[in-house]
């Protein structure tokens, strides 16, 4: 995955190796309430009636259930506030930092 | 110079930058150098050492100008009557810049603190080198460095970060055992928000990048977060109870209590159906003295719990799998956590109580490519090379891997328990029975039947403690209600435990 690049300036000119960690750097995204990503791969195995778009909900409810690793966790939400969106379905597999539900 | 002179030269000095300057330190939600150590230790027992020393640079303006203490405070106390040596720099002097002299306080009050076999606490709050000392700011870091290597598990260290701690000085911290963060006030990184932006052109914040909740809760640099400077002390009072002096001694013992009246049954905790998770702090309060857990890292990969606690008035550090985050997987931060904390009980003598409940390590390629075999691997070597006295309870799961890392029998457990409805197993039962009962399960005209029934037979026959304790790896199966007389008798008769390992320079742990 390396390739050789060359600087050149005044002084004359280096060749050297790019690891392309440059190019596939990723900035920093403050971490966001409005949205409940998966913190460990799993599969949903039940979305609550509460998770629903438009959905006024308070910090606490339940909106859904990941199972993963042996153990089903239920996902509660993080604020008080409006659903805008719900991305997954009972039965699907969902990867690590998948978006799940977002807020308005 | 007569004794009125002397008190009004000493006067002057305790001021430390002046009176302008303590104002601003206070504006700014901090307290000062000596506040602070008036705070942290008891009441008037501080003996401050090099209190006229003065600093050694020449150039830049530096010549005649008086720097109270070098911009630290240095010297003994005493904390719940027990001595500990103390630093605490001084940002109203120069912001706390650490010339030559500044440094050579801290590393002569280090030394003593060693000779006399006593705790040493810094308290950090400088803009970093004194760029006016040269080269000379780069060897007083060095210095400090090197102590903190080498009396790395003579003593115990504390860093308390009360201010920034940037650049090179943020490695002295990290050498130490545990570091302490106040939110709002501890700032710790190695270059900071301006430099990032011009090098990455990223934007971020002195907070974000290193502020109490990063350094707390995403680093993990920092092992204790509190929400003010005196919560902080509280905690470094309390934390110091369960440590003893130097490596040679003891932890102090304390008069037996039962766990706290409010505490939950420990046999109401975990649910019924073993997919649902509950709090392990919970069973861990049931256990102590008291309920008191002094919980390290306590938001820091937060599937594995660790911290100290007492059984029968005796220190003891817990470890313990936390279903209630990750399921309590063990990935490369949770290993890293428990590693490092079960070397640090066994530096200090404090025998090791293992909570286990472990599903297995987290599959996936983000852990794969961070490394979780090596980082893993930490928990093995922690444990097998730990001397004190190790024992287990295997509260549910116990699968794969993490059954050995979690101080099993075969990496040198001195006692291993199980409750009754333990799964111990090489994996989890439906994994297990579609691998082993493959042809069945395909043949089957219903297949999900058939798979029900194998996962069942699969769980009758291996997921339980039986096997385990017929094969002598589960020393007893106890209730849940017995397990905290079950831990009092086992710490008693370890007590005595003495093991010794083959010489050698050093081992060569994973990293």
């Amino acid at each position: 995955m390396e390739k050789e690049i060359i600087f050149e300036n005044e002084n004359g000119s280096w060749q050297t190796l790019s690891t392309q960690k440059w190019e596939r750097r990723k900035l920093y995204q403050p971490v966001s309430d409005k949205e409940i990503k998966a913190s460990i791969p799993g599969k949903v195995v039940q979305v609550f009636s509460a998770a629903q778009a438009g959905q006024e909900v308070k910090k606490g409810t339940p909106l859904l259930e990941l199972e993963a690793m042996k153990m089903v966790n239920t996902i509660a939400s993080p604020i008080d506030g409006k659903i805008k969106e719900v991305c997954v379905k009972a039965g699907e597999d969902v990867g690590k930092n998948e978006l799940l539900i977002s807020f308005e | 110079m007569n004794n009125e002179q002397l008190e009004e030269f000493r006067k002057k000095i305790m001021l430390g930058g002046g009176e302008a300057a303590i104002e601003k330190q206070h504006a700014s939600g901090k307290l000062t150098a000596r506040e602070r150590i008036d705070a942290l230790l008891d009441k008037g027992s501080f003996e401050e050492l090099d209190q006229f020393a003065v600093h050694q640079e020449h150039n830049f303006g530096m010549e005649g100008k008086e720097l109270p203490g070098d911009g630290v405070v240095t010297g003994t106390g005493t904390i719940n009557g027990r001595p500990v040596g103390i630093f605490a720099q001084d940002f109203t002097v120069m912001g706390g810049s650490l010339g030559l002299t500044h440094a050579r306080k801290i590393t002569k009050m280090m030394d003593l603190a060693v000779k006399l076999g006593m705790p040493i606490i810094g308290i950090n709050d400088s803009g970093g080198a004194r760029i006016q000392a040269g080269v000379d700011s780069q060897a007083g870091y060095g210095e400090i460095f090197m102590r903190n290597a080498l009396y790395s598990g003579v003593v115990p260290q504390l860093s308390i970060i009360l201010g920034p701690c940037a650049g090179g000085a943020a490695y002295s911290p990290a050498l130490t055992d545990l570091v302490f963060v106040v939110e709002g006030i501890s700032k710790m990184f190695v270059t900071g928000p301006n430099v990032i932006k011009t090098v990455l052109g990223e934007e971020i914040s002195q907070e974000d990048l290193g502020g109490a909740k990063t350094l707390a809760g995403i680093s993990g640099n920092a092992h204790f977060y509190a929400a003010d400077e005196q919560a902080c002390f509280e905690q470094i009072r309390q934390l110091l109870s369960f440590l003893p002096q130097n490596n040679q001694d003891q932890p102090a013992a304390s008069a037996p209590k039962e766990p706290n009246k409010l505490a939950k049954a420990i046999g109401s905790i975990i649910p019924n159906d073993s997919k649902r998770p509950y709090d392990v702090r919970d069973i861990i309060r049931a256990i102590s003295d008291d309920s008191e857990f002094c919980e390290v890292h306590e938001v820091w990969a937060k599937n594995i719990v660790v911290g100290f606690g007492r059984i029968d008035g005796r220190s003891v550090g817990f470890v313990a799998n936390q279903p209630l985050y990750l399921a309590g997987v063990l990935d490369c931060d949770a290993s890293n956590k428990a590693s490092r904390f079960v070397m640090l009980c066994d530096t200090y003598n404090i025998p090791i109580v293992t909570l286990e409940d472990m599903p297995g390590c987290l599959p996936g390629s983000e852990q794969e490519h961070a490394g979780v075999i090596r980082n893993g691997a930490k928990m093995l070597y922690a444990y097998s090379v730990a001397t004190v006295p190790k024992i287990t309870v295997i509260l549910r799961k116990a699968y794969g891997g993490g059954y050995v890392a979690m101080n099993s029998k075969h990496l040198g457990a001195d006692l291993v328990y199980s409750w009754p409805n333990a799964e111990i197993a090489v994996m989890g039962p439906e994994a297990a029975a579609k691998i082993i009962f493959k042809k069945d399960i395909a043949e089957a005209a219903d297949q999900k039947a058939m798979l029900a029934e194998k996962v069942k037979e699969y769980a009758e026959t291996v997921a339980n403690p039986l096997v385990a304790a017929g094969k002598g790896y589960v020393d007893a199966i106890i209730a849940p209600e017995q397990t905290r007389e079950v831990l009092k008798r086992a710490l008693k008769l370890c007590a005595s435990k003495h093991e010794d390992r083959p010489k050698k320079k050093h081992g060569l742990p994973p990293a």
